[in-house]
């Protein structure tokens, strides 16, 4: 036993945060401006928090803002199982608990002096949008930036005011795609692979981030790989539901790999041989 | 190192000593079975046994366990718990004791576990060898986990009339320096302790058909096998094999609001891979949907992943995932199986 490190002060105890303020996206998705009482949250691009509320629970909620923004941060969440229908139920000024920072993040450096190509479905913009608005706070350190959206239907599009703003904004191309075409919806429709016909990359130069539902990574996948983008170059987040955020309570375990400390950010070379990855 | 000798007849003045220490948890029979329990009654301690239903490092890692207090209006009140007393584990078999040293290095590795490590500091433990196989199932000769390298305080070999001791830490030392009924092992003592070991060595036998550190790459090699399928069919996912077995640590979290619903209490539980919506994720989809699937991440998590992150297999071979599985699906035969026997 002399051996074991000493008890330390339990990880478990969230920290006081307090919500800013609460703008409805869609139906079901609604961003929190949320801070922390003592201090800035600190976060990489892609990393996620433990989301608590006393008496419910907590959930791992994606980080949606970049983080050299300000001393708050943004949680774009989906209203889908109790605790978020709770947080749904919140108002400004109303608080939450925190944990985290946790997950390794987007490795950025990877990604300077290249063409970087976001690729996102449906919530999957929640959590590169800490990546992509990084990417425009940089703009110098790239040398294009090109996003393609996929939403199920026009009213799921995430961040309606923001897509507007970037088709206008010159530092980015942003594409974007529908499964299904409602409400007067004159974009493009399809599965997000069929917005890659409309974009010509540099295989050689391009760096690859994708994020969105299980079902769309081996798709998207072979579209790039079909493009010569290198497996080292396609990065990706993984979600699992991360239950402890410290690498033990299993159920984020993809084989070895606890992806709430090695991930969600994956390089597609090292997790293509994963089973249950992808 | 010091080597002793203790009477059986003093095995009860012996516990009430360890009961001056602390809590004192052994072995003590229940119906037709044997539980670790709370010692109170020195004669309620059974340390000829088999095996028991759990296994003693749940006394580390409870069922239920609370790790913090909240208000519901006030997040800044939360206030953690980071519960432990002074606690001896008695008569732990070797395998079993084998068992905690494995949750040692995970609940140690980073992030610490404030909650583990808080019982562990406070833990001693007094290991016990074995005779002789406790069950058809056990593997501990095949795992090497009949004998100890390490990882107690006290360690027991039974010698017919009495124990012969060996101390392993200050901690063991302590435990054993003020007691009049302990003696010296003479070479008496010594000669029956060889003949002892020799007549366990004797009894055990190897159950696997082939070398077990082989287990990792016939394990991957094995990972499309229509074994997992057969194994699957018979699978009801009960969660029993995970709930008794020394290694498995898994858990989920939970909140338990108090009456007023004002305050209350998070806790965590015990998890199982084995549970159908474990590994879910958002949106519904789960990448281990099978039963077969889970049942093949169980043996896998045991002998491939963690023998890649720490160098050894998280089983200890007790053989309690076999004994107690409802529907007769045995360790031994997956194992066999995979290792072509």
């Amino acid at each position: 036993m002399e051996a074991l490190p000493a008890a330390r002060k339990s990880l478990f105890v969230p920290e006081p945060a307090r919500i800013l303020r609460k703008e409805k996206l869609t139906a079901k998705e609604t961003l929190f401006e949320v801070a922390i009482d003592k201090r800035s949250l600190g976060h990489k691009p892609c990393q996620f928090v433990e989301v608590s509320i006393a008496g419910i629970g907590e959930a791992p909620i994606s980080v949606s803002s970049s983080p050299t923004s300000s001393a708050t941060f943004d949680l774009c969440v989906r209203q889908v199982g109790s605790l978020t229908r709770a947080m749904h139920a919140l108002e400004p000024g109303a608080q939450i608990g925190i944990r985290g920072p946790f997950g390794n993040g987007f490795p950025v450096e990877k990604i300077a002096d290249k063409e970087v190509l976001f690729v996102c479905g449906g919530l999957g913009l929640a959590p590169l949008r800490s990546l992509i608005l990084y990417c425009l706070e940089n703009r110098g350190s790239y040398r294009r930036l090109v996003t393609l959206y996929g939403a199920k239907r026009p009213a799921e599009r995430l961040y309606e005011k923001e897509l507007l703003a970037w088709r206008k904004d010159a530092r980015m191309e942003l594409h974007e795609t529908v499964d299904i075409a409602e409400n007067g919806w004159t974009g493009h429709v399809g599965v997000i692979t069929t917005l890659f016909d409309r974009i010509e990359v540099d295989p050689l130069e391009t760096v690859a981030v994708v994020v969105g539902p299980p079902v769309m990574y081996k798709f998207v996948v072979l579209e790039l790989l079909k493009r010569g983008i290198m497996e080292s170059r396609i990065f990706m987040s993984l979600e699992r539901r991360m239950r402890c955020g410290l690498g033990k309570c299993g159920h984020c375990q993809m084989n070895g790999i606890y992806v709430c400390q090695e991930g969600p950010v994956f390089c597609y070379s090292e997790v293509k041989k994963v089973r249950e990855a992808l | 190192m010091k080597t002793l000798v203790l009477s059986k007849l003093d095995v009860p003045a012996f516990v009430r000593e360890l009961q001056k220490r602390g809590k004192v948890v052994g072995p003590r029979r229940k119906e037709s079975q044997f539980v670790f329990d709370e010692i109170r009654d020195p004669e309620d301690l059974a340390l000829e046994y088999p095996t028991t239903i759990l296994p003693p490092v749940r006394h580390l890692f409870p069922h239920q366990e609370r790790l913090l207090h909240f208000q519901r209006k006030d997040v800044a009140a939360s206030d953690e718990i980071v519960e432990g007393e002074p606690l001896i584990l008695l008569g732990v078999h070797t395998c079993d004791v084998q068992g905690i040293n494995i949750l040692d290095e995970v609940f140690s590795d980073s992030p610490y576990d404030a909650n583990y490590l808080a019982r562990r500091a406070q833990t001693k433990v007094i290991a016990l060898e074995c005779q002789g196989p406790c069950s058809q199932y056990n593997l501990c000769l095949d795992k090497g986990t009949h004998r100890l390298e390490g990882g107690y305080d006290l360690l027991l070999i039974d010698l017919g009339d009495r124990y012969f001791i060996f101390t392993r830490t200050a901690a063991g030392e302590s435990m054993v320096a003020e007691t009049a009924f302990l003696r010296p092992a003479t070479p008496v003592d010594r000669e029956a302790l060889g003949k002892a070991r020799e007549m366990q060595s004797a009894s055990l036998k190897p159950r696997l058909s082939g070398p077990v550190n082989r287990l990792p790459s016939a394990l991957k090699e094995a990972y499309d096998d229509l074994l997992w399928e057969a194994i699957g069919r018979r699978c009801l996912s009960c969660e029993t094999c995970t709930m008794v077995c020394p290694t498995c640590y898994c858990f989920d979290v939970d909140d338990e609001v108090a009456f007023d619903l004002n305050h209350g209490v998070r806790c965590r539980l015990w998890d199982s891979c084995q549970s159908h919506r474990f590994a879910e994720v958002a949106g519904g989809e789960n990448f281990r949907e099978k039963a077969s699937h889970r049942q093949r991440h169980r043996l896998f998590k045991k002998e491939v992943f963690q023998f890649e992150k720490y160098g050894r297999s998280a089983c200890v071979g007790c053989g309690r995932c076999s004994a107690q599985c409802v529907a007769s699906i045995r360790l031994t035969d997956m194992y066999n199986q995979v290792l072509g026997g």
